[in-house]
């Protein structure tokens, strides 16, 4: 039995395997240092980082749900200025890719956060957050128009240092006009899929379980979703997909991979198991090297129909 | 070997509720109650009284839980106190149980450590056997007066606070239910008295990771995590 390759490229960027942390559940890669060899994983996507400092919404900021969870968080984060300072030493020389994720409510915020980051060669990757709210576009997510999509992705890749892989939101009608829209503006992969508007309510007191009302859906639940967004995406792009949503094991990074997905992320999983992409990275190798398969990337998009 | 092992009052264990499967999916957060130094055994006490700690009682005596702990910051008193009140209300009995016994072992004086125990009524007492075995001061409040004071415990607090059995100096350890610890948190600054407070919260992660299981800090536009700054706080730095 050979060993088989995990390398993937996404972005022109070289990952030891396609494993990776999903964007705020990871932290900023410290909180984990103690439970896992950071060094293992393919890469690391740091928590949304934002022009200011953010507190976030008031508590309670998360609710359970069948297989699932909602929060609403509301993007709490140290602020670029201090993101450089204070958490971009600590990822250097980790001997992992580094995949930071921005967020903005406009466009010149994405712009500055970015020039922030411009220069700073422990970051390998930028993934943007266009799935959070647009205030100047009527609460819409940037990602729910592809016209708005491909206007904030051009004027990004345009200053953008890093390989640029926008994150995509799935309460659309078609992720495919929007991941076109995407690609064409210069993205050099796609991240999908964000969290699911969701919301909870206690049947006892009638209080809704989240202080901001609706919060996003993440978990197991959500995996059909993200699976079918990563298919149809795949039929449209050429651009590699990172596959999102729901991941707990190696098995569910298999199907994500078989649905046209060049690398995956885990998100809640990582709340549940700390050491899960640990886990997954040993199982998928053992999976590949039973069934004889050379190279990871050769699951990529072979899903037969039935 | 155990000796050094003896957990930090406070602290809590992370636990998955199911052995198998997604739903419930996230871990439960629970006090360390008590731990054996002989045979290594950790105690928790729970409630059922939702999905997770329903699953959680059906688990048979040799299954096998998945523990992650003991995780967060606990209680940190010096034994040079001049007493410890602890207050506790239902559930809330664990950590301030294992801080008595802590502090017993460490050679603290059994008669300058007093326990309140609020409960609902008498035929919740059996919780707190583990309490009245230790030599210490141990009072009782109830709803409904079936045994010891008739009220809350943080009623109790305050009328031993007025009698002046608690001394000058108590330092008050204090957990339970959000409403019980809010009044104990008002009483301890009107009396000017040294307290702190372990909280519950939903935490999901218990790493401080997912930023879920936030409390503001007192006086500040900011959030402490629960489970990574607390679970114990000093009742000046948060709001409830």
């Amino acid at each position: 039995m050979t060993t088989p390759n995990l390398k993937v490229i996404i972005g022109g960027v070289e990952f030891k395997n396609p494993i990776l942390t999903a964007s705020g559940t990871f932290g900023y890669g410290e909180e984990f240092d103690e439970y896992i060899d950071l060094s293992r994983l393919g890469g690391i996507v740091t928590k949304s980082i934002t022009r200011y400092e953010r507190k976030g919404h008031p508590p309670p900021r998360t609710a359970e749900t069948a297989s699932g969870m909602l929060n609403a968080i509301g993007l709490a984060n140290v602020g670029v200025d201090a993101y450089v300072r204070d958490k971009l030493p600590f990822l250097r020389n980790l001997g992992t890719r580094i995949v930071v994720n921005v967020a903005g409510f406009d466009t010149d915020e994405y712009l500055y956060v970015i020039d922030k980051l411009n220069g700073h060669d422990e970051i390998d990757m930028i993934e943007l957050n266009i799935s959070c709210p647009n205030i100047k576009g009527d609460g819409m997510e940037f990602s729910s128009n592809p016209q708005i999509a491909y206007d904030i992705v051009r004027r990004v890749k345009e200053v953008c240092g890093f390989p640029l892989m926008p994150k995509l939101s799935p309460n659309v009608a078609d992720i495919k006009p929007i991941a076109k829209a995407c690609e064409e503006a210069g993205a050099d992969a796609l991240a999908l899929i964000n969290t699911l508007y969701g919301m909870a309510i206690d049947p006892v007191n009638w209080k809704i379980k989240l202080t901001n009302i609706t919060g996003g859906l993440s978990g197991p639940a959500i995996k059909p979703v993200a699976v079918a967004a990563v298919w149809k995406a795949a039929s449209v792009v050429k651009i590699p997909i990172v596959g999102i949503g729901g991941i707990m094991d190696y098995r569910d990074v298999i199907e994500f991979l078989l649905a046209g997905a060049t690398a995956v992320q885990f998100g809640t999983a990582n709340f549940v198991q700390p050491d899960c992409t640990i886990r997954a990275i040993d199982d998928l190798t053992d999976y590949l090297g039973s069934r004889n398969i050379e190279d990871v990337n050769d699951l990529i998009g072979k899903a037969k129909k039935t | 070997m155990p000796q050094e092992r003896f957990p930090i009052p406070g602290t809590f264990l992370h636990i998955k509720p199911n052995t198998t499967g997604t739903d419930p999916l996230l871990r439960r957060a629970f006090s360390i109650f008590d731990y054996n130094e002989a045979t290594g055994v950790v105690d928790i006490l729970y409630k059922v009284l939702g999905r997770g700690t329903e699953v959680l009682s059906r688990v048979r005596p040799g299954e096998t839980l998945d523990v992650l702990g003991p995780l967060g910051n606990g209680f940190d008193l010096p034994l040079t106190i001049d007493r410890l009140v602890l207050v506790a209300g239902g559930v809330g009995i664990p950590p301030v149980y294992l801080l008595a016994k802590s502090h017993l072992r460490q050679g603290f004086d059994g008669g300058k450590i007093t326990y309140l125990c609020g409960l609902t009524t008498a035929t919740e007492k059996p919780m707190a056997d583990r309490v009245e075995k230790l030599p210490i001061n141990l009072q009782f409040a109830t709803d409904d007066g079936s045994i010891g004071f008739k009220g809350f415990v943080s009623e109790l607090l305050r009328a031993r606070l007025d009698d002046g059995s608690l001394g000058i100096n108590p330092v008050i350890c204090a957990c339970g239910p959000d409403g019980m610890l809010k009044s104990v948190q008002a009483i301890a600054r009107a009396y000017g008295k040294k307290c702190y407070l372990s909280l519950e919260s939903i935490m999901p992660c218990g790493v401080g990771t997912c930023l879920g299981c936030v409390v503001k800090r007192d006086g500040e536009e900011k959030y402490a995590r629960v489970c990574r700054e607390g679970p114990v706080f000093e009742a000046t730095e948060v709001e409830l």
